[in-house]
């Protein structure tokens, strides 16, 4: 077992024993004291000494008379003799033992001795004359001294047993006072000793408190110490452990305040980034509307003309290619603009009720006229139970426009004569798939073919499917795309079935309708 | 005198108006942008030849449209967003002030931000909203059927 080296256990253990020693002292004065005042059989054995006195005067009186013998004036003077001894020794009388007579009463038991002692004298002389000259003396006389002796020892003894009444009635008062004197003491070291255990356990109602107050969030307390003990060390560690704590917030304020100030810095820096984005796309695409417009304005004047010759046809594929090239910029323009509203996280949807077979219908039109000297075509169908009904959908019709030109211009890209789109509705989303006769996705391609940069085409950029992605996810939609006829590890998404010996890649995505 | 003013008081005469189905204004900072649309709309009267004419005005000025300004002139008035002076939707409120049944497009090369526009132009509807750049035939078919 470790050893104790408590300071504490030690003031409290010092306490203990000096209120012990209190206590054991106090009860061994009084035991003391009561023993000393109980006078009460010395008082009874002195009092004796008169009845025994005055026996033997009349044992004494009798004898002069002649009615009494010597044997019987001696068993009366034997009675007194050892009434008187035993008084001053102590010992075995009456039944009691009682304890040997106070040094202080001594003089006065000497008197009473002296005086049996003149008596004892007298009737052995007169016992003796007696005896030898058959009462020759004056028998009056001889009782008149005798009664003068007896009344000398009464009276001594008389005086004893006063003496010792007025002791005990003193002794007895002193006890009071010892009494209420102790329990004064008793009561003003147990008074102490609060005192003493109150101020050694300060500490541990003033760390209450502060513990209390450091609960509420207050963490500006300190808690006084003094002292070397096991409080006093716990104090100290506690006014250490809150000093600590303030420090480390206050630390931790002054971080949050620059990492407050840190942010609100990149906070400007985005918008700053984000306005100047916003107005270069407005300001690229801004002289785009003369261009396209006019290069149309100038088609369709070509186009209206009543003869038109070689150059004239020349002149309307000429601009035909301006307004391609117009509108594949005008793509990439939006693609940037996405690409960085989609990095800082504020692409905003403006949604709209609208019906996705209308939506698809459109963005096929648009391109079967740009297709229409190719040889690709564009068939739509709905597996959607009933054709007229349309299937409305909740979402920014723009970016979903966007979305279907950029997988529809893929699956042109890639395609090898024809392209097949279905639009279906699900429990609760509408799916639309978009299926090309290609070459299909490359298996390395495949698994991160969403991701910022990634592209299946030698002279793609990687973005549109990224941009695609994150439009449809922000509609709460998913996309995905796989091979076919299907890979034996591919997930079953599709339900096209329809592919027979073709080959190819189907792009899928499902919005949620609008309710 | 600018091309606005030209044709208005050219168009202010009873004779020509009758000669046209609806009579619009194109308001935009960009005076390549106005000839085009303007261009290309008329163009589309002569192509049609459904006496659907459609008078087409435009103004690079809105503090130049306002100075003038009677109602009951347009049927539509397009407004670009972006304007010298004052934003196309203070026009558009200014505008509305004089003749509350002028039917109002809005055009803008960048994108909107519905939320905050009805917080800060809580009158203005966004009904009508076209995004530069516009084929000459979205154009027309919008504005058509905005007129019908």
């Amino acid at each position: 077992m470790d050893k104790i080296n408590s300071r504490i256990l030690l003031k409290i253990t010092l306490l203990v024993i000096v209120e012990i020693i209190l206590i054991v002292s106090s009860f061994s004065v009084l035991a003391f004291f009561s023993q000393q005042s109980s006078l009460g059989n010395t008082i009874n054995i002195a009092g004796k000494n008169r009845f025994l006195a005055t026996n033997l005067l009349l044992q004494t009186e009798k004898y002069l008379d002649g009615f009494s013998s010597t044997s019987q004036v001696a068993a009366a003077i034997n009675g007194l003799q050892f009434n008187i001894v035993t008084l001053k020794q102590g010992g075995i009388i009456s039944g009691i033992d009682l304890k040997p007579l106070q040094s202080n009463l001594l003089e006065m038991w000497k008197t009473i001795y002296q005086n049996w002692n003149v008596y004892k004298l007298s009737f052995t002389r007169v016992a003796l004359t007696h005896q030898l000259r058959a009462r020759l003396i004056d028998q009056p006389l001889a009782q008149m001294r005798f009664e003068s002796l007896a009344y000398n020892l009464v009276n001594a003894s008389d005086r004893l047993v006063t003496q010792l009444g007025i002791q005990t009635d003193r002794n007895s008062q002193n006890l009071m006072q010892l009494q209420i004197l102790f329990a004064i003491l008793i009561v003003g070291i147990l008074v102490l000793i609060l005192y003493l255990v109150t101020r050694m356990l300060k500490p541990i109602f003033d760390l209450t408190q502060a513990t209390s107050k450091l609960k509420k969030g207050n963490f500006d307390v300190t808690v006084r110490q003094k002292g070397t003990d096991e409080l006093s060390i716990l104090t100290e560690s506690f006014n250490s452990m809150t000093a600590s704590i303030r420090r480390y917030m206050r630390d931790q304020s002054e971080l949050t305040q620059k990492l407050e100030e840190t942010n609100q810095k990149l906070n400007n820096n985005d918008k700053l980034k984000n306005d100047f984005i916003s107005i270069a796309a407005h300001e690229l695409r801004a002289p785009l509307q003369p261009i396209l417009g006019m290069a149309e304005v100038l088609r369709r004047r070509r186009t209206g003309e009543e003869k038109i010759n070689t150059s004239g046809k020349e002149d309307i594929e000429y601009l035909d290619i301006i307004i391609r090239n117009a509108k594949r910029l005008l793509r990439l323009e939006q693609n940037i603009l996405d690409m960085t509203k989609i990095e800082s996280k504020s692409l905003k949807l403006d949604k709209e009720r609208f019906d996705m077979i209308e939506k698809i219908t459109n963005v096929i039109n648009d391109f079967s006229n740009d297709l229409s000297k190719e040889k690709i075509e564009l068939v739509f169908t709905s597996k959607h139970k009933s054709q007229s009904e349309p299937i409305l959908v909740s979402a920014d019709k723009v970016r979903i426009f966007e979305v279907i030109s950029n997988l529809l211009s893929n699956a042109i890209k890639f395609t090898a004569n024809s392209d097949k789109k279905n639009a279906e509705k699900r429990d609760g989303e509408a799916v639309v798939n978009i299926k090309d006769t290609g070459p299909g996705i490359k298996s390395e391609v495949l698994p991160k073919l969403f991701s910022k940069f990634v592209t299946n085409s030698p002279g793609g950029t990687g973005v549109g499917l990224f941009i695609s992605k994150n439009i449809i996810e922000a509609h709460g939609g998913k996309i995905w795309a796989e091979n076919y006829p299907k890979d034996s590890n591919s997930n079953s998404n599709s339900n096209s079935n329809e592919s027979g010996n073709e080959k190819g890649a189907i792009f899928s995505f499902s919005l949620p309708l609008a309710k | 005198m600018n091309a606005y003013e030209l044709t208005r008081d050219h168009a202010a005469t009873v004779e020509v108006r009758e000669q046209f189905w609806k009579r619009i204004l194109i308001i935009d900072d960009d005076p390549d942008v106005t000839v085009t649309f303007k261009v290309g709309i008329e163009d589309t009267n002569n192509v049609d030849n459904n006496k659907k004419k459609i008078a087409v005005d435009t103004s690079n000025d809105p503090l130049a449209v306002l100075s003038g300004f009677k109602p009951f002139f347009y049927d539509l008035i397009l407004i670009d967003i972006r304007l010298p002076h004052m934003n196309g939707f203070e026009l558009c409120e200014k505008i509305l002030a004089v003749d509350i049944n002028v039917k109002i497009c809005f055009m803008s090369s960048g994108e909107i931000n519905r939320e905050a526009l009805r917080e800060i132009y809580p009158s203005i509807s966004l009904g009508c909203f076209i995004r530069k750049p516009v084929t000459i035939d979205d154009l027309v078919n919008r504005i058509r059927s905005e007129l019908d």
